[in-house]
């Protein structure tokens, strides 16, 4: 799994370019945000457009990564898709991210915020 | 007649098991296949991450594909579940204080997710097999 990253409007925008996000790649995923985190990072955008899937595993790594980012940042993700809006809504963890239609909409909230 | 597939033990191998059996769920709706998908990838996962180091022998899956419901049986030489938490797992795992987030466990999830996911989730022991078995009424 490849995450691409770029800057807009001064937030750091992540896009994994997976389908699922699994046990498999999990430790990738973690590793990579916590990487940007580690790196200066405090507004993040993941943009979820493209992944149909997550599962327990993939969530522990955003728990992972909003931890590590402590309550002074935000990560806000983009474009969920009907099956993990469900999972981020079961598990409660829509209390813990903001979740938005689109990157540019997530942006506007980190700003905003 | 049931479907029988069998999974490397591998994690690399779990999702794709996993959509073996939901593209036999070919006229079935989005969030029922949704919740099958998921159920057996945490299953599946469980297994492979906690089975016994050097095991190297395939897992096996039967699926009974019914007009009113699915159930998957997952077949293994080890208990995909450790003895007594079925009975203890549910939504409890789903709490926390978001506002502490540094209280918010990363882990411990799946099996809560398998049984909210699956109407029937009841774990078989047998001789020298154990059959977790899943069930997902339309």
């Amino acid at each position: 799994m490849h995450i691409s990253a770029r800057t807009e409007r001064g937030v750091l925008v992540l896009t994994p370019d997976a389908t699922r996000l699994d046990a498999t790649t999990a430790a990738t995923f973690r590793d990579t945000l916590i990487g940007h985190i580690d790196r200066g990072a405090h507004a993040m955008v993941l943009d979820l457009s493209s992944v149909s899937f997550v599962d327990s595993s993939a969530l522990g790594s955003l728990i992972a990564a909003v931890k590590r980012m402590g309550p002074l940042g935000t990560l806000a993700i983009a474009g969920v898709q009907p099956a993990v809006a469900r999972l981020f809504s079961i598990t409660r963890m829509d209390r813990v991210f903001s979740l938005h239609p689109g990157t540019a909409e997530a942006i506007t909230g980190l700003s905003a915020g | 007649m049931p479907h029988m597939l069998l999974m490397p033990r591998t994690l690399s191998e779990v999702s794709p098991a996993a959509q073996s059996v939901t593209g036999l769920m070919q006229d079935w709706d989005d969030v029922s296949c949704e919740a099958v998908d998921l159920a057996l990838v945490e299953a599946l996962t469980n297994i492979v991450r906690y089975g016994p180091p050097g095991e190297t022998r395939p897992i096996g899956l039967e699926v009974d594909l019914r007009d009113d419901r699915v159930s998957v049986d997952i077949v293994d030489y080890v208990s995909p579940v450790p003895p007594g938490l079925l009975a203890r797992a549910g939504n409890a795992a789903f709490d926390f204080d978001p506002d502490d987030l540094q209280s918010i466990p990363e882990s411990g999830r799946g099996l809560a997710l398998i049984l909210l996911m699956m109407d029937e989730v009841t774990l078989h022991e047998e001789a020298d097999l154990s059959r977790l078995r899943l069930v997902r009424h339309r």
